[in-house]
């Protein structure tokens, strides 16, 4: 795990504290430290696996319940240059929330109300502490809707989305958040509370939004939000490639046609989805889990765990060559692809809309499936499993790497991270993300090694090659997970000599460096 | 590999994607709260990643057992059941919550002053030996709603049902603290003498929704062998809500379903049609019935995360305020209490009322004097 | 350090980097640039000679105003600073350098004028947009840094959230350039820095804009309305309704008159949308737009009007107000109030008002007057005193924090717009 230098916490930091908070919202104690200490980085995963699950503990906890105490809490660690990260639902997959540094975490989410809504306005005001579909929910009973349905709505906040530049499986018809975010209300690392929007310009929303807790704590935003849609309909097809699917969607975004949802699974994500029967639901992680994981706890029951485990590990160490070969047997064992298109709204434009796209995408050879695996997806949308268990207990691990790329360098991009990393781990992938200039890549890949030294080496090996081939092909490292920690490394190859200007902006905005240090490889 | 076992190494591994409903996080915000950081507390100790101390056994008690996580768990796993286990695991170290310590103790000598209260309140010949029909309404109502007992029975009377009287019981409470407290011998010790109370009735009615759940399918689960039919009350009367000689006192009242009357009993509709006799309008929750909150009072967590419970009650009754609808009832004694614990409540901006009081008020008596108007 | 030279040695160093014939001092190119009184121009013919004249110009202690074409925009020179001062013209820099036909990205050197970019893309079957006629004279360059508030379409948008990336030259002779993806999350998006800065962080050299499809089919539409208010309400509901017109504006009477003067029968108040995309969508957009207007008490105008209005507005200068409106961004909750005080205020002064820009969130309200005399301040001060904000162009305070770090000494001057 990246450990930066770590602040040593003076003994008046709890005492200090106690002048600006109540007791019972300042914690030291070992159970909250310990809970607090990871995020859900796959890799910390490896660290519970062996019994470790204090990964990076801050020294102190605290809840706030507005800007202002926030405020003063900054200016106390100002002092002392006591590390602050703030905190939301914990549920970012980039180390992006632990105190690398120890210090202070800053949990937001005494900070979750609704503060305004209007209808009128097409806009609402929350704090940024909400649980995302608490949020929903509240908007919801106003006839109101955000359109942001990411998987993790239901573990992740507003100020998470926010700050990590967070999508939704809807992000074709509404965006992402950073297009649903009108203002904000922020505590920089001065303590100063500032209110932003395009009001002023350059506008900084955009420069908050993303900044992961670097430049500021995100405490309030606006958003923009719809009505509840009236009708949804669902459409699915199998397309013979990955090409030419991307190709129908490119066609059918660039003639002006916005699908609420648009999924296309590659050739293994497919097949798996077919083999383990469990319908087209959720992500590629769960299908890969399912079909290693369940499949074998079907066959050799309960009772021999042991040699389950050992089955799992060696299927998964030999990930590379089950994975070229399911390559070579592709063409052979392969229906094609599948794609997944939704569209909400209006029901005549929907229906105007279905039928442009059903087009556009026989034009590239696409088979129609009818209405039926696209409901089951959006039935199951959120029901992921989670039997990760037996992978982890038989050595193994799982990741997700999301990134995008304009349509041209969208394919290259995605041949070149499959050869990467095929050699090292089972790789599946689906582009769950498209606009008109391009689309992100959602690949899912699992891998196994002897003990924690290994598992850690391949881990660590699979992002580089991964990310390395992404950089060279002229995309970008994430998409909607944000970077972190566990991508930190990678930012100067992303932005170039453009890394500087956020330096430049954290200068400004942190100038004590005191707001998630460590994170972002700045 | 054990259910508990395989729970929570499910729960270990998975991104906490039932902690949006938890109301113990969500009513004071802490992640150590929420049911997957429990249960991977609760697995690190099983597994000794950690050592057993109070500070990483406390935030097990943080459960108000509502089950609504179970509801949302794609593999059904029941943090609820399992913490409870987890709790005896505590127990057996002598590392029980403090709040809770010497906790069968004082779950005797409560319940001896309550029986004690209840004998001293009601004339003895509710309690006639011979009746088949036996009425227990649970610790909280001797303790907190001993008009609410009364109602009972000015409801069975207008019903012509008076061949109910209150049940010959060993104890005030059939044990529910004891079991979520993981206190399971002391727990044991009190069912036994339940079961032998109730061999001499053929249905015994409850007022209290976690003893119904208890005696009708806990203890039965458990090998207990208890003949007699166990009905909430609730569900005793909503076969005779058309038959009530009622009227309607209140223009409109939000509905809050009990935890162990809803998701343990599926008890959603009877508490329901007998409210809709006597409101003009029955509001839901936006989260109702089988999404419906918890009031915070379950699992004895108004002992073990006081503010937790209270931000409970308040997240409840802020939806009714927000509605401008100053009224809530339940048809539990618990849920009652601790809803008026909540701050709406306390300032009389929202008044929480069991169902059975409403029901008595809203019989109709000629002679009685106009209806008092809320404010 | 910053060295002492003579204005005719400041001026030599510069013609080192651009060429002696892409810098003048004569009076006459350098009058052009009216407020500024620079004592030279400079046309640098690419990014590097940008990044080296502003080097230089720190290094001399020379100010740099940037200008686009020799279009006149105001420049707001430190009033401390008594020092020579130059102005950088992009015009040179107007070359389109890559059009991507398959994501639908043009990059571009920010010196072209809007027009010749919009007649190379439209060649190749594409277009930056339904943005409006005015903004053809603009360049790329500016649009970007001082975007102005009419260059919004409900259908794509503001023009500048089309920028994907861009390559920019800062005070210190640095060169940054934003790599360009869909959309990304590997923190701020840094190209924001710049979007609206007015020339203050540093000289947008290059950008990647989004382009769209020419589209198959463009359906103007008229509507009579017996009130702004109805006009509104009709065209704020089609904002909700997910109907996203190309053009979407709101006349009140005097302008009605103005744009529509030809519709036959006087008309109270318009709502005029364009609706383009393939055929079979516009249809079916067009029958929601009639049924929504409709409940709101409008009446559709024959088409030919609505023709007739949209091949005017396609040309620009073809409406020449007198003096150039003043207008403020109003949320559609409060726009019945603000019509009702604006209204107030005018009642004895024939002024125009109209709603552009609409979104689902409010509209730009402008009051515009076909009165010579009747100046910009005035007309904006009448907003003031309605209680609106006009459009105040506020350089953000962190902002000016973050010019301090990038340009210590002040080489790079803010446009006023």
């Amino acid at each position: 795990m990246p450990q930066t230098q770590r602040y040593r916490p003076s003994p008046a930091l709890g005492s200090e504290l106690l002048a600006i908070l109540p007791a019972e919202r300042i914690s030291q104690g070992s159970a909250d430290r310990l809970i607090y200490s990871r995020d859900m980085w796959p890799k910390t995963l490896l660290s519970v696996r062996d019994n470790k699950p204090s990964v990076c503990p801050p020294d102190v906890v605290v809840w706030p319940e507005s800007a202002e105490e926030i405020a003063a809490i900054v200016k106390l660690c100002r002092r002392d240059h006591v590390p602050l990260v703030p905190w939301g639902g914990g549920s970012g997959v980039c180390g992006g929330a632990m105190a690398t540094s120890g210090g202070i975490v800053l949990d937001l989410k005494r900070m979750n109300r609704l503060l305004l809504a209007s209808s009128d306005d097409g806009l609402a005001t929350f704090q940024a502490g909400v649980i995302g579909q608490t949020l929903e929910d509240q908007l919801n009973r106003r006839g109101l809707t955000l359109g942001h349905f990411p998987a993790s709505i239901y573990c992740s906040t507003l100020g998470g989305w926010l700050a990590a530049r967070s999508a939704g499986q809807l992000s074709s018809k509404y965006g992402k958040i950073e297009d649903m975010v009108l203002a904000l209300e922020a505590v920089l690392g001065d303590g100063r509370i500032v209110r932003c929007s395009s009001a002023e310009q350059p506008d900084l929303v955009p420069l908050i939004v993303g900044s992961e807790g670097t430049l500021a704590i995100i405490t309030e935003a606006t958003l923009r939000v719809h009505r509840l849609a009236a009708h949804r309909v669902f459409r699915a097809y199998e397309v013979p490639r990955v090409s030419a699917g991307c190709e129908g969607f490119r066609r059918a975004l660039q003639r002006g046609l916005r699908p609420a949802v648009m999924r296309l699974y590659d050739e293994t994500d497919s097949l798996l989805a077919r083999a383990s029967g469990q319908g087209r639901a959720a992500g590629g992680q769960r299908r890969l889990l399912a079909a290693l994981g369940e499949e074998l706890e079907a066959r050799h029951g309960e009772r021999i765990g042991d040699l389950k485990r050992l089955l799992l590990g060696a299927a998964l160490s030999r990930a590379g060559m089950l994975s070229r070969l399911a390559e070579r047997m592709l063409p052979r064992l392969s229906g094609g692809c599948l794609a997944i298109v939704g569209f909400e709204g209006e029901p005549s434009l929907c229906q105007a809309e279905v039928e442009l796209f059903h087009a556009e995408l026989l034009g590239v050879g696409a088979r129609d499936l009818g209405e039926g695996p696209g409901l089951s997806w959006y039935q199951h949308r959120y029901a992921v499993s989670y039997k990760q268990s037996p992978l982890y207990a038989a050595g193994g691990f799982a990741d997700t790497m999301e990134v995008a790329a304009t349509w041209e360098r969208l394919l290259p991009l995605y041949k070149s991270v499959r050869e990467a990393i095929s050699s090292l781990a089972m790789v599946l992938a689906h582009f769950s993300h498209a606009y008109p200039e391009g689309c992100s890549i959602y690949f899912t890949f699992a891998a196994a090694a002897e003990g924690r030294a290994k598992s850690d080496l391949l881990y660590d090996e699979i992002w580089r090659r991964g990310l390395q081939a992404v950089i060279k092909e002229g995309g970008t490292i994430s998409h909607h997970h944000g970077v972190g920690a566990s991508k930190a490394a990678y930012m100067a190859e992303e932005h170039g000599p453009a890394l500087a200007v956020y330096r430049q902006l954290k200068a400004v905005m942190d100038p004590d460096g005191i707001l998630n240090p460590g994170k972002m490889g700045l | 590999m054990d259910s508990a076992t395989r729970e929570l190494e499910y729960c270990t591994y998975c991104p906490k994607m039932c902690r949006h409903v938890c109301p113990v996080s969500n009513a004071i915000g802490s992640e150590t709260l929420i049911p997957q950081a429990k249960m991977h507390l609760m697995n690190m100790l099983r597994r000794n990643a950690l050592p057993w101390e109070r500070d990483f056994v406390a935030p097990l008690y943080g459960c108000t057992a509502c089950r609504l996580c179970t509801e949302v768990c794609v593999h059904g796993n029941a943090p609820a059941q399992t913490l409870e286990l987890g709790r005896s695991w505590a127990d057996s170290r002598r590392l029980g919550h403090p709040a809770l310590a010497r906790l069968p103790e004082r779950f005797r000598a409560r319940g001896e002053r309550l029986l004690a209260k209840l004998h001293q309140e009601f004339s003895a010949y509710l309690f006639a030996e011979e009746a088949q029909v036996g009425y227990f309404p649970g610790c909280d109502a001797i303790a907190d709603g001993i008009d609410d007992i009364r109602a009972a029975f000015a409801v069975f009377d207008s019903l012509g049902l008076n061949f109910v009287r209150l049940m010959t019981a060993p104890h005030a409470c059939a044990g529910y603290p004891l079991w979520v407290a993981g206190q399971h011998d002391a727990a044991r010790f009190v069912a036994e003498d339940m079961v032998r109370a109730l061999e001499r009735y053929a249905t015994v009615i409850v007022g209290c929704p976690a003893c119904t759940h208890l005696l009708r399918e806990r203890l039965p689960a458990l090998g207990y062998s208890i003949r007699a039919e166990i009905l909430h009350v609730s569900e005793f009367l909503y076969v005779h809500a058309e038959r009530l000689d009622i009227q309607r006192t209140r223009p409109a009242a939000f509905y809050h379903d009990p935890c162990y009357l809803g998701r343990y009993l599926e008890l959603y509709d009877p508490p329901r049609r007998l409210l809709a006799r006597c409101v003009d309008s029955l509001r839901e929750f936006f989260y109702a019935r089988e999404e419906a909150e918890c009031c915070g009072g379950g699992g004895l967590v108004p002992h073990a995360f006081p503010a937790a419970a209270r931000g409970q009650a308040d997240r409840r009754l802020e939806e009714a305020e927000l509605y401008g609808v100053p009224l809530v009832v339940s048809a539990c004694p618990t849920c009652k209490r601790t809803l008026r614990r909540g701050s709406r409540a306390g300032d009389g901006s929202i008044e929480v009322v069991d169902l059975l009081g409403l029901l008595a008020w809203a019989l109709h008596d000629p002679d009685r004097p106009a209806l008092p108007v809320h404010p | 350090m910053t060295e002492s030279l003579s204005l005719d040695g400041i001026a030599a160093r510069l013609a080192d980097i651009v060429g002696a014939s892409h810098l003048s001092s004569a009076p006459a190119d350098v009058d052009a640039y009216g407020g500024l009184s620079p004592f030279a121009v400079v046309w640098p013919g690419s990014p590097s000679e940008v990044a080296a004249v502003l080097k230089a110009c720190t290094d001399l202690g020379v100010a740099v105003g940037i200008a686009g074409g020799g279009a006149g925009v105001a420049h707001h020179w430190p009033l401390t600073a008594e020092r020579p001062r130059v102005v950088l013209d992009t015009l040179r820099m107007s070359n389109i350098l890559d059009v991507d036909e398959t994501s639908l990205t043009v990059l571009a050197q920010t010196g072209i004028q809007v027009r010749h970019l919009e007649e190379a893309l439209r060649r190749q079957g594409l277009t930056l947009g339904p943005y409006p006629a005015e903004l053809q004279l603009a360049t790329l360059g500016g649009l970007l840094a001082a975007p102005p508030a009419i260059a919004h379409s409900p259908q794509t948008g503001l023009f500048h959230d089309g920028c994907l990336g861009l390559s920019v030259a800062h005070a210190d002779g640095s060169s940054v350039q934003t790599r360009v993806a869909p959309r990304r999350a590997t923190g701020p998006d840094l190209a924001r820095v710049y979007l609206g800065s007015r020339g203050g962080l540093g000289v947008i050299t290059t950008a990647t804009m989004r382009v769209y499809r020419v589209p198959e089919l463009v359906q103007p539409i008229a509507f009579a309305f017996t009130g702004l208010e109805a006009a509104h309400a009709g065209a704020r509901e089609l904002c909700a309704s997910g109907v996203l017109p190309a053009r979407l504006r709101v006349l009140g009477e005097e302008q009605a008159l103005s744009e529509l003067g030809d519709a036959g029968a006087p008309v109270r108040a318009a709502c005029l949308a364009v609706l383009s995309g393939p055929g079979a969508l516009v249809h079916v957009q067009h029958r929601l737009l009639d049924a929504i207007l409709g409940r709101a008490g409008g009446m559709e105008l024959p088409q030919p009007v609505a023709y007739r209005w949209w091949e005017r507005s396609r040309s620009p200068g073809v409406q020449p107000d007198a003096t150039p409106p003043a207008g403020a961004r109003v949320r559609h909750s409060r726009l019945g109030e603000a019509l009702a005080s604006v209204r107030e205020l005018t009642r004895r002064r024939p002024l125009n008002l109209w709603l552009d820009e609409l979104d689902l969130h409010g509209a730009n309200l402008w009051l515009g007057s076909r009165r010579a005399g009747e100046g910009k301040r005035s007309l904006a001060a009448l907003l003031l005193d309605a209680g609106l904000e006009p459009f105040r162009p506020a350089f953000s305070p962190l902002m000016e924090e973050l010019r301090q770090k990038l340009d210590p000494r002040g080489t790079l001057v803010v446009m006023e717009s």
